[in-house]
């Protein structure tokens, strides 16, 4: 009937404990985890075989980059004019209990000339997928997960597309994406030779971006993974111990994130690059886009910077990156101004689904059609729930 | 408004609702002079054009605008952003002061308010010095206390003296001032400081 609160009472203290538990733990690994990046600053090469072995595989241990690892890069300054390209997509799921089974990607954009005092423009472009290939791909019901990477190929090749309609010989570009550059396929969750598909569309954006010289670059508010602290825990254990251990669960470090680990990061530095340790990694790899990272303290947060390799190893790319996104969070609250625009273009509010419903309904029944209706399951939901929506 | 303006009809904004005495405009972005306080506004009603006065201009906002306020330093690419892109729009308050229907001027309510994404306009001076030949609307404005209408008519009586030049323009301020004296006759603090505000 409703959520009663006073049944939850108890667990929300318990929960409260167990979270200040969590954090006392933290506190007590953090100087350790920061002591080991110290001690194992200029030890690239070692850190490298440690990464590339069968547990540093298996912990999806990031490998470091030619930095030292406790390195801090202050921001560049962000001289002269600079377009910054930024997208973002929403989506309506496939809804089998809705008035049709169709899904929706919005993609949102926007044009940002740093420098030239004009207003940026701002775009969506909206799609509908209802076709039976569509909807029904290799005969079976599309998945959530399907549209998500649909989405965020649509998010990419629209941002390869806008950057690359601006002249070469302007200033420079920079295209910025919500999210992991090295986005998740997760093979099971897709029909058969979807993976495949995406995934080379998706690298295909990222080959034009390099051959028109535009650097990319993925934000990740608040990342959560630690793939440094897994890798530095690792690396510290006699080899019989790193074979024995399967997960970083098991050890003082459990919840430890590589976000607190660089949390000592002033605003505007970046720290050492890194190369993302997920095996989804051997795919961008193998294109030529291998995926690096760098934590950034954007003034309010420590974010999470993914790039290609070829803009890593591009010290101008690789500065313009760093200081156009700090320059973007200088203004907007410790987050990219042309991210938080992209996703205000792109969002689908709910009443902007039920204009887009009415209008499907008409369209259906212009075409003879008897009036679609949601399932009885979905009417009923809805009538039961008329009192506690008003 | 600029004398150079006068002679221009400028479109303001559309419609967003309205009702028999009032309707509300919203337009993108703020022209020199458009829309401005007491300016004398027009809208087609089918056959008609209803006329009205702007009272209010008003600036709509969001948390995303307060907080950019509030950040020092914004470049003018933010600012220009917030103007145009994002939907705040400027919201223009009407007050309705008459009809126009078959060539001839009505100072009254219009028997059908505009609708919807109506497009409104600034009245040239031609058509604001003919609408004001006659007073019967200001009681249409005084009556409306919960409006600065005092500032408001004070403010279109000084538009229209504009519109009909240096000499012609004060003995209208003077017709202008005698009629509010017989509407206001049993209040004078409030008729004295009218026209302290119309005085030529």
């Amino acid at each position: 009937m409703t959520l009663e609160l006073g049944k939850v009472v108890q667990q929300i203290d318990e929960m409260g404990r167990v979270l200040a538990e969590r954090a006392g733990r933290e506190r007590k690994a953090l100087p350790a985890a920061r002591e080991l990046l110290r001690l194992f600053a200029h030890r690239q090469e070692e850190l490298c075989q440690v990464a590339g072995s069968e547990p540093g595989q298996r912990l999806r241990c990031a490998a470091p980059g030619d930095e030292p690892l406790d390195a801090a890069f202050p921001a560049p300054p962000l001289d002269g004019p600079v377009t910054l390209v930024a997208t973002d997509g929403s989506q309506i799921y496939p809804d089998r209990h809705g008035l049709a089974f169709y899904y929706v990607i919005n993609v949102g954009s926007i044009l940002f000339r740093h420098g030239s005092g004009q207003a940026p423009a701002v775009a969506t472009a909206p799609r509908l997928f209802y076709r039976d290939e569509q909807v029904y791909p290799g005969g079976e019901p599309v998945t959530g997960d399907l549209v998500g990477v649909q989405r965020n190929l649509a998010e990419m090749r629209t941002l390869a597309d806008l950057a690359l309609s601006e002249p070469g010989d302007g200033p420079p570009r920079l295209g910025l994406t919500d999210g992991p550059l090295l986005i998740w396929l997760q093979r099971a969750a897709l029909p058969e030779g979807w993976q495949e598909r995406i995934l080379a569309d998706y690298l295909g954006c990222l080959d034009r971006l390099r051959a028109g010289r535009v650097p990319v670059a993925g934000f990740v508010s608040r990342p959560y993974s630690a793939e440094v602290v897994a890798l530095l825990y690792l690396a510290q254990l006699e080899p019989e111990g790193r074979q024995a251990l399967t997960t970083l669960a098991e050890t003082d470090y459990r919840g430890l994130t590589d976000r607190a680990l660089f949390g000592s990061l002033a605003p505007g530095e970046r720290s050492a690059l890194f190369v993302r340790g997920t095996a989804a990694n051997q795919d961008f790899r193998s294109r030529g886009h291998e995926i690096w990272f760098f934590y950034l303290n954007t003034g309010a947060d420590l974010a999470r910077v993914e790039v290609p390799e070829w803009v890593a190893r591009q010290p101008d790319a690789l500065n313009l990156v760093q200081a156009a996104i700090y320059d973007q969070c200088r203004f907007n609250n410790g987050y990219p101004y042309v991210l938080t625009r992209a996703d205000e273009q792109a969002v689908i509010l709910g009443e902007e689904r039920e204009a887009l419903e009415g209008m499907l309904v008409r369209a259906i029944a212009r075409h003879g059609l008897p009036l679609p209706e949601l399932s009885r399951k979905a009417q009923q939901k809805q009538r039961a729930r008329w009192r506690r929506r008003r | 408004m600029g004398i150079g303006d006068w002679e221009m009809e400028i479109e303001v904004g559309r419609v967003v609702r309205s009702n028999t005495t009032r309707f509300a405009v919203g337009c993108q972005v703020l022209r020199p002079q458009v829309p401005a306080f007491g300016a004398l506004v027009k809208v087609a009603v089918l056959e008609d054009e209803v006329y009205g006065l702007i009272h209010d201009v008003r600036m709509e906002d969001d948390p995303f605008v307060r907080q950019m306020a509030a950040t020092d330093g914004l470049p003018p690419e933010y600012i220009e952003d917030q103007r145009r892109n994002r939907q705040v729009p400027i919201e223009v308050g009407v007050l309705v002061v008459g009809y126009r229907h078959g060539g001839q001027v009505h100072h009254r309510l219009p028997p059908q308010p505009p609708l919807s994404l109506d497009v409104i306009h600034t009245c040239a001076a031609g058509e604001l010095v003919a609408f004001t030949e006659r007073f019967d609307y200001f009681r249409l404005v005084l009556d409306n206390r919960d409006l600065p209408a005092d500032e408001l008519l004070a403010a279109h009586l000084r538009d229209a003296a504009q519109a009909r030049g240096a000499a012609a323009g004060r003995d209208f301020l003077l017709d202008a001032g005698r009629e509010l004296a017989r509407l206001l006759a049993a209040d004078l603090p409030r008729l004295d400081a009218i026209l302290r505000r119309i005085r030529p």
